[in-house]
């Protein structure tokens, strides 16, 4: 392993860059490359990696960058790209597009403000925004989980049991542009830890096919039930692609969701991103003064773990989700996620925080203000507005 | 001490002085240019509607200049101000941003428009890179440059942006550079008088993020450029592909007088309306 000091952004850059080297003896990697902040550092550090087999192209906007993965993808070759905020949005409908032709292209969302008006600081409205995608997403809260989250992305969006585009998101500046000391795995590792790219709808011309024709209602449903399918194979297929992971690189990155002290926890809080190392921080703190308190951080968001998030939370009576977001006219996304999840217990609190949104810091304040609310609660009401700190 | 005030201030909003731009942008003179043209024709602000893009040169007018302003999405402001053109026809609805923003991912939306020949005045601001992002390759930006997204070397061929927009039918197009800025403000002058889709192509610069790493490390470097390199169309026509190559031509492109757009679609509906009371 390479210990490094490096930013998130070159993290992620590296860690796509060594992904796609690992195809070299195959088909190949392409990356379509369009700049926005706080993504940019990542597209320029692809460009100035020298591919064996393999290429950056820098297009003209984030449509065509998702138009050449498709294009490559369905070619045959590892296929990633990057992107932010509006950059997203106006990406959208490749994003689909991707997904709806099962390619496992991996896309990592620096998560940014969406505008007008415009603000460059993280708020996770960017990537939520493609929920409703054939996209699988994780949430990093590291420089150590972004890398190793983007290995385990080509593994798990390229196994043939699922065959989807996989976005892998960070927080803007927050990690983009913060330094950690990290572990970069050496190429030969992840060449033995990610096969070579196979796509097995991929365009040849010993058996000419056509993709995205015209189908009927009949065919679409079985083709969102295949996807349904193929969202429900992914649990399986996660951790299959951990433990290979462990037994390469020798460590065990965080699963669907990591449960941290909630076997007797009467109140547990749910977090993901850069947020969920502060709310760790917090909790271990409540904790040493004796109150039964747990946290939940939350990496993956589709396939949405209800198992598992139900399983970790069997004992609480109050759960408070720290949302950074907002879709107007409901709430924060993840907490409609963790509602839903918790229907079959009524009993249970599930009240909702929104917080550093447009950028604001989530502090350790914040959080011990939230909890606080949260004990003081005999039922669950609209979503709280934590005010942004100054 | 007396206060120094310069007779054009009144245009912009003086609280939020300086702008944002880093010491020897082009913006600045393309904002000076474009005040001294309205002040010289005393275009009354409250007549102009600004619409701008994303990228360093949208922020020219934005919020700079105190009139109505429309600050859109990344490559969109075209299409944003035509939505404002059908609805405000007496309008001098005008549109700055950068060779990105125009050129590349709303190109499509200048060639239509173009087509259409809205009537809006359009000025791009082509400093041959993304200037905003921190420098990466521009559809403008020459074959061979190094920027942060060509480490090595650009491998694409630019784009002659102002010939692409004459070829798509614009009634008015021209070329000057921030170094020619007595032609730039007459130009602009003659485009707020124009009907039809007008067009200026301003070369600017970025010496931050573009001339640093091609060896223009000032806006003193890129004046002494921009002189040294520019050609004027007349002398153009006698050259060759050659001889040309990395001049910029500079001066009024294409002349038509096709109608406007908006003048055509009414015209069409008051024939139509005439038609359907029987006359
Ligand atoms: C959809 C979308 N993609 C990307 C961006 C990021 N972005 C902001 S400005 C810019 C390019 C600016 O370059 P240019 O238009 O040439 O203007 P300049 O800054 O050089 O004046 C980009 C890519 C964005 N705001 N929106």
């Amino acid at each position: 392993m390479a210990r490094a000091m490096e930013t998130g952004n070159h993290t992620a850059g590296y860690a796509l860059a060594v992904a796609g080297e690992a195809n070299r003896d195959a088909r190949g990697c392409v990356c379509g490359a369009y700049p926005i902040t706080p993504q940019s550092e990542i597209i320029e550090f692809l460009r100035g990696f020298v591919f064996t087999k393999g290429c950056v192209v820098p297009v003209e906007s984030e449509h065509s960058a998702m138009a050449v993965c498709i294009g490559a993808s369905l070619a045959g070759a590892r296929t990633f790209t990057a992107s932010s905020a509006n950059g997203l949005a106006y990406m959208a409908e490749n994003i689909f597009a991707a997904g709806f032709y099962r390619l496992p292209v991996v896309l990592i969302a620096v998560n940014r403000t969406l505008g007008p008006p415009w603000n460059i600081w993280v708020d996770q409205g960017d990537s939520l925004m493609l929920r409703d995608a054939a996209l699988l997403q994780f949430y990093a809260e590291s420089h150590q989980d972004l890398v190793d989250t983007i290995l385990v992305a080509f593994r798990v969006g390229e196994d043939e049991r699922v065959l989807l585009p996989v976005l892998v998101a960070l927080d803007g500046f927050v990690t983009s542009h913060t330094q950690m000391v990290v572990d970069l795995p050496e190429q030969e590792l992840v060449d033995r830890y990610l096969p070579h790219c196979k796509i097995p709808h991929r365009l040849r011309g010993d058996h000419p096919t056509t993709i995205g024709g015209l189908t009927w209602p009949r065919e679409t449903e079985h083709h969102r039930i295949e996807i349904q399918e193929a969202m429900e194979r992914v649990p399986q297929v996660l951790t299959e692609a951990l433990d290979e992971f462990e037994q390469v690189f020798g460590r065990r990155p965080h699963g669907a969701l990591s449960a941290e002290h909630t076997d007797d926890a009467d109140m547990v809080l749910i977090a993901c991103n850069t947020m969920a190392r502060t709310l760790r921080n917090v909790v271990n703190t409540r904790r040493s003064k004796g109150e039964r308190i747990g946290m939940i951080k939350s990496k993956m968001f589709r396939p949405f773990p209800r198992e598992e998030l139900l399983a970790a939370v069997s004992n609480a009576k109050r759960i408070g989700v720290l949302d950074r977001n907002h879709s107007p006219g409901s709430g924060g996304i993840f907490w409609q996620e963790v509602a839903t999840t918790l229907q079959p217990c009524p009993d249970v609190i599930v009240q909702d925080y929104l917080v550093g949104l447009g950028g604001g810091d989530v502090t350790p304040r914040f959080i011990d203000e939230i909890i606080d609310d949260l004990a003081s609660r005999d039922k669950a009401g609209k979503p709280v507005w934590k005010e942004v700190a100054v | 001490m007396r206060e120094y005030k310069h007779k054009l201030l009144g245009y912009l909003r003086r609280e939020i002085l300086p702008t944002t731009h880093c010491p020897g942008c082009g913006c600045g003179q393309v904002l000076n240019a474009f005040v001294n043209a309205i002040d010289d024709l005393e275009i009354d602000p409250k007549n102009i509607i600004s619409v701008t893009g994303i990228g360093c040169s949208s922020w020219i007018p934005s919020p700079y200049l105190k009139c109505d302003t429309l600050h859109t999405t990344h490559g969109r402001a075209v299409a944003f101000a035509t939505g404002v053109k059908v609805i405000r026809p007496q309008a001098n609805v005008v549109v700055i941003a950068g060779d990105g923003d125009l050129a590349g991912i709303g190109g499509n939306h200048l060639i239509h428009a173009a087509r259409r020949n809205v009537g809006l005045a359009v000025f791009l601001v082509n400093n041959y890179i993304y200037g905003m992002t921190g420098g990466q390759v521009s559809p403008t930006t020459p074959f061979g440059a190094v920027t942060t997204t060509t480490p090595y070397s650009n491998a694409e061929y630019p784009l002659n942006i102002a010939e692409v927009v004459a070829a798509a039918g614009a009634n008015y197009v021209a070329r000057w550079t921030t170094y020619h800025i007595r032609k730039l403000i007459a130009a602009m002058k003659e485009v707020l008088q124009k009907k039809g889709f007008s067009f200026i192509e301003i070369v600017s610069q970025c010496p931050v993020s573009y001339g640093r790493r091609v060896g223009l490390r000032d806006g003193v470097a890129f004046m002494e450029y921009f002189k040294k390199s520019s050609v004027g169309v007349g002398t153009a026509e006698n050259m060759s592909e050659e001889e040309l190559e990395g001049k910029i031509v500079v001066g009024k492109l294409v002349e038509r007088h096709r109608i406007e757009f908006t003048e055509s679609l009414r015209r069409i509906n008051e024939s139509c309306q005439k038609r359907a009371s029987g006359e």
